[in-house]
């Protein structure tokens, strides 16, 4: 029953498709043309991942308020528990999808004889990502998306000064990139912090199954 | 153990907004029949569907479909629901719709979805943001038919259709309701279609149900009786149940054996039992 729900996700996602896939290469030219600086051009395509993986949350829940389907989706024979957890899935799906995006590009880099990168480059996106969409789903489910478009800009806001500002000490320490998310990468690389690395993942995905359960408990009180 | 002779059972169902308030002490509506909803906007017709598909949280009742609780959502996979909008995104196509619900229903039937396609001349490629209403109307019947649902609930689905296609739907309802299993449950302000389709009829104002009785029997209840101003004090107001003046006269509902001798009635249809109704309540 949830795989209906799960397509009806996807398929939605075409909306967005030409978007996605202009980033995409907007991003993949650039890490292109800067894959042998510091850092390479994984920068590039973590921005790319970050900025995809934030966007479809929000885009799948505009359209679906858009034309009602949340209505509809209570009406058919799935818990509404399910409908929430459909909904995480499918942006871990997402998150999947763009991580293979970022090791294709990693790939394609280092065949033309770019810097490859190492694990830290995918791991950022993907635990900023689940933070994010953690934050970002229970809103949207509390105040619809209209209402917390605001809310949404500024928990995103928010975050990009901590990066920035976490971005720029570690810059000041030692690094000598001045982007910020090369920067970052750099730094946990240099930290070769395998443990750091593993608590912030556990952390952040600790955090993903809460915001689920959080979910769940607005959503199964929604009027519809 | 409930009346499994019921397609849908509600008992002291309660909902509340700051201006309106749905209180519905107990309703049954039997299987095997086309029960029509009426009232006006803002009757509480839609926020009692909404109650029986467990859309809304309400603050007190129990609702049971086909003899099961309301709130299990397995309930659901016997329930076909067509709302006033098609509520799938406008880029998908009916191909679509079928690919989604087919993973949703455990019934879910691709050669019958497919014949109603067929038999409503609807593309199966064409997004739907490009369909009249019509064809939005018939598609959402069609998803709502091919999982072969014992009960159809339709929320003021055949509004702003034009009578062609409106005939066209109430056909497929009556071609639904043969087996005798299958019951309609359906919301309209267009009372031609319930005059037409309904067995039943439920009127609902201010949020309180003020009939529901078998429809040709309430058609026979009561009588519009004409008269004349002066013909009108010879008539016990407390046997009036609703009236329309105008210069000349008025026109007064009154319950069929209340109709007094020598006077001329005609039959009511609902619209007039209705509009009278409202209007008396309104006094």
């Amino acid at each position: 029953m949830m795989k209906g729900i799960i397509t009806k996700d996807l398929l939605g996602l075409r909306q967005v498709a030409l978007t996605m896939g202009l980033l995409m290469v907007f991003y993949l030219f650039l890490g292109f043309m800067g894959m042998n600086s510091s850092g390479g051009g994984m920068g590039y395509l973590s921005v790319m991942a970050l900025v995809i993986n934030v966007m479809v949350p929000l885009s799948c829940a505009g359209y679906d308020e858009q034309c009602g389907w949340d209505q509809f989706g209570a009406s058919l024979p799935v818990s509404r528990k399910q409908i929430v957890i459909c909904r995480y899935i499918v942006n871990l799906l997402v998150i999947a999808f763009t991580t293979l995006v970022m090791l294709a590009g990693n790939i394609l880099f280092a065949a033309f004889g770019g810097e490859a990168s190492g694990i830290a480059a995918y791991l950022l996106p993907i635990v900023f990502s689940l933070i994010y969409i953690a934050i970002m789903i229970p809103i949207i489910y509390q105040f619809g998306v209209q209402k917390s478009r605001f809310i949404v800009i500024a928990v995103m806001i928010l975050p990009s000064m901590l990066i920035a500002a976490f971005g720029m000490l570690m810059a000041n320490s030692g690094s000598e990139d001045s982007f910020l998310l090369t920067g970052i990468i750099d730094s946990l690389s240099a930290l070769s912090a395998v443990p750091v690395a593993t608590g912030v993942t556990v952390a952040a995905v600790c955090f993903y199954a809460l915001s689920i359960l959080v979910s769940i408990r607005i959503y199964s009180k929604k009027n519809f | 153990m409930k009346d499994m002779a019921n397609a849908i059972e509600i008992k002291n169902l309660v909902k509340s907004y700051d201006d309106f308030t749905l209180s519905i002490e107990s309703l049954d509506i039997p299987k095997g029949c086309i029960m029509g909803l009426v009232g006006s906007n803002g009757a509480g017709k839609s926020t009692m569907i909404k109650s029986i598909l467990d859309l809304i949280r309400t603050e007190s009742g129990e609702i049971t479909v086909n003899g099961e609780s309301n709130k299990i959502p397995a309930v659901r996979e016997d329930i076909g629901v067509v709302f006033d909008e098609i509520k799938f995104p406008q880029i998908f196509t009916a191909g679509d719709v079928r690919t989604v619900l087919k993973g949703v229903y455990k019934n879910w039937d691709d050669a019958l979805y497919d014949q109603y396609i067929g038999q409503f001349k609807l593309p199966l490629k064409k997004k739907i943001k490009e369909f009249s209403r019509g064809m939005k109307m018939k598609l959402s019947l069609a998803a709502a038919l091919a999982h072969h649902p014992k009960l159809l609930i339709l929320d003021e689905a055949t509004s702003g259709i034009d009578p062609v296609v409106r005939d066209e739907i109430l056909d497929i309802f009556l071609d639904f309701i043969q087996d005798e299993e299958h019951t309609i449950l359906a919301s309209s302000h267009i009372i031609s279609d319930i005059e037409k389709a309904a067995d039943y009829v439920t009127f609902i104002n201010n949020g309180r149900i003020v009939f529901c009785e078998e429809k040709d029997a309430l058609m026979e209840k009561y009588r519009i009786v004409k008269c004349g101003n002066e013909e009108l004090d010879a008539i016990n107001a407390a046997d009036i149940v609703g009236r329309r003046t105008n210069t000349f006269g008025a026109e007064l509902l009154m319950l069929s054996e209340k109709v007094p001798e020598g006077f001329v009635s005609a039959k009511a249809g609902i619209e007039d039992i209705m509009l009278m109704i409202i209007k008396n309540e309104g006094r």
